[in-house]
């Protein structure tokens, strides 16, 4: 039988080994060896193709051994040429932490600039998260408004009947003066305990969309501030009961509104933030938010303090907020009156506002693995 | 000449193993620990371009639904990095959903996340609700479904919010057969209409003659890259010969595999 000369391949591109026999018979069948080093490493079978491919990981010497099987049965094999495969040399880039104030208010920034683009989808989800909250309930949305008042009424009778026999403070009804600083507190608190709990509640749905993140604990806030409306309404309507009427100064509550909106998600940012982290932090809100309320002077007055630790309270944040709206509807105090105070209060801020858009920053990308 | 819809080069994950909870403390404020690092991904790269379909294989904890979470933008890398062009959606079989609401609600809720308006999703409701096929369950809280329900739901929702790139990390595994060929239907025409798509499944068939392309990953390294009659033989053949490995066998085959990857590890 005549020996013909044949021609076979062995090209790498790569670590993509192929092999192939380039004058195939018709009819034939081939199969293929592949050896690294001399040693055999993988057979692969006959088919009608005469080439096949083979993927290397392993640095060495590659050669192949092609078999060509006839219509009767009869084999032929062929060696190859070889090649080397020096291996793949990939080099792992690890993400470079990068420092400093300009990394700072780049990051502010760009949370800022999240949540206002996104604020009107923020918007229906707030809202959508505000129907569907009561929904499992009888009473649905009524519970909006019996809440605050079975609160109210609780917090009347221990401290206006229990406590002061209901004497008046500053010339207003006790009840008047509770309310007008019971309110805001009851945003606040809604917006403190919601806002550490907004991004680990929303995990498993909005972490596994592209979704953005800073609007989770913004739109918390928005969530507590529809529940605001809604006390704000039955303090208004109480005043007019006690015969106040509307001044100049309500208008008031606008600023303060968008005082209490940003301070709450400078504060939700860092909390919900925390609360991935560790979930500890969560419980740690929940069991100190009641100190932070009796701590505030919110249902009792300071004037039994001293003057110098009456400054130092006048420093908390919360206590600004809620003494603002109390001096709106009730002493006609103008939102600018004490400009160091506002000052402060700008000032803590915007530093809680940097140090949680920074937080959520450096962690959002591993949320997921922290779940 | 076709666009690149996606690129990853040289994306790894890393994790770090925390031997303890203090130690993720001490990480968290002082930057230091003892954890090990565990890479999930070592520094894969390739190319999709539009109307590509391209399935990923390999064994399980190879780093497939890792990268099919990178690419569905739910999950970050730790280095290298990765151009996505348009939006992308994961489908995964537990993809988000909320357990207390309605297949209904549960729709709308998936809309708002994604961006739409609920007058936008209302428009497109009456198509998803089709397509789930859920009858009467569509009412239900979802903690009542069977695994195979949520998944259609999951997958109705998903394509019918016409991502540009869509990614399906099992999710058909839980679907009765008819649900998957509905769903293949749809995926078809997905990429028919030049968008691309990423299928992670154990199904060797299904890849075979859904996949352009085939992505093979070992151990967080990508193995092989390329066409899927080029990539999915070599795959069977060695899904064969593991299999009938002792567990002796395997351990061995995988320490040995994993030594060969730690020359990859620079820098």
């Amino acid at each position: 039988m005549e020996q013909t000369e044949r021609s076979m391949t062995l090209s790498l591109s790569g670590n993509r080994l192929s092999i192939a026999c380039n004058d195939a018979v018709e009819g034939c069948a081939y199969a293929f060896y592949v050896y690294k080093n001399g040693e055999i490493l993988e057979k692969i079978w006959y088919t009608d193709k005469p080439e096949t491919i083979y993927w290397l990981t392993e640095p060495g010497e590659y050669t192949a051994k092609v078999f060509e099987k006839d219509a009767s049965g009869q084999v032929t094999s062929f060696d190859t040429g070889a090649v080397t495969f020096k291996g793949v040399q990939t080099v792992l880039i690890r993400e470079k932490k990068r420092r400093g104030p300009k990394v700072w208010l780049e990051n502010t920034a760009a949370v800022i600039k999240e949540i206002f683009h996104h604020r009107k989808r923020m918007a229906r989800i707030a809202r959508y998260d505000y129907n569907m909250a009561n929904k499992d309930t009888y009473l649905g949305k009524l519970w909006s408004v019996l809440y605050p008042l079975i609160q109210i009424g609780t917090y009347w009778f221990v401290f206006g009947i229990g406590l002061r026999q209901g004497a008046p403070v500053n010339g207003h009804p006790y009840l008047l003066w509770m309310l007008s600083g019971l309110i805001p507190w009851f945003f606040i608190n809604a917006g403190i305990v919601k806002g550490a709990a907004s991004i680990y509640a929303k995990a498993n749905t909005a972490l596994r969309l592209r979704y953005p993140l800073s609007t989770i604990p913004a739109g918390s806030i928005l969530e507590a501030l529809f529940d605001q409306f809604v006390s704000l309404g039955i303090l208004i309507v109480t005043l007019f009961a006690f015969g106040y009427f509307p001044t100049l100064y309500w208008l008031n509550m606008v600023y303060y509104l968008i005082a209490m909106y940003v301070f709450l998600t400078a504060v939700a940012l860092i909390s919900a933030t925390l609360t991935m982290i560790a979930r500890d932090f969560q419980k740690l809100i929940n069991s100190m938010i009641r100190l932070l309320f009796f701590v505030t002077p919110i249902l009792w007055t300071m004037d039994g303090l001293s003057p110098a630790l009456q400054s130092v309270m006048k420093l908390n944040p919360i206590l600004y907020l809620v003494d603002g709206v109390r001096g709106s509807f009730l002493f006609q105090t103008p939102f600018y009156a004490e400009p160091l105070r506002m000052l402060l209060f700008w000032g803590v801020t915007l530093v809680l506002l940097v140090l949680g858009c920074n937080m959520l920053q450096r962690f959002k990308a591993r949320f997921l693995d922290m779940l | 000449m076709k666009k690149i819809t996606v690129s990853a080069k040289n994306i790894s994950k890393m994790y770090k193993l925390h031997p303890s909870n203090g130690d993720r403390v001490r990480e968290l404020l002082f930057s230091r620990s003892r954890a090990k690092s565990f890479y999930a991904l070592k520094g894969v790269s390739f190319d999709a371009f539009e109307g590509d379909s391209i399935g990923f294989v390999g064994l399980n904890g190879s780093g497939k639904s890792t990268l099919a979470n990178i690419i569905g933008g739910i999950s970050q890398p730790t280095g290298g990095s990765i151009e996505l062009c348009g939006e992308s959606a994961l489908i995964s079989v537990n993809s988000g959903m909320n357990p207390q609401m309605t297949g209904l609600e549960n729709i709308e809720y998936k809309g708002l996340l994604m961006g739409l308006t609920l007058k936008e999703i209302r428009a497109r409701m009456p198509e998803i609700i089709a397509f789930a096929d859920l009858g009467e369950f569509i009412r239900q809280p979802l903690k009542v479904y069977s695994s195979g329900m949520r998944a259609r739901l999951g997958f109705a929702i998903a394509v019918n919010i016409n991502p540009d790139i869509m990614v399906i990390d099992e999710a058909l595994a839980v679907g009765d057969p008819s649900f998957t060929d509905k769903c293949l239907d749809k995926m078809n025409a997905f990429r028919q209409s030049n968008k691309t798509l990423f299928f992670v499944s154990h199904n060797l068939a299904q890849i075979g003659t859904f996949c352009n392309k085939a992505l093979w990953l070992e151990y967080g390294v990508a193995k092989a890259f390329g066409p899927v009659d080029e990539v999915l033989p070599m795959y069977q053949r060695f899904i064969s010969s593991y299999n009938k490995m002792t567990p002796a066998e395997k351990k061995a085959y995988v320490d040995h595999v994993i030594e060969n990857q730690s020359h990859l590890l620079i820098g």
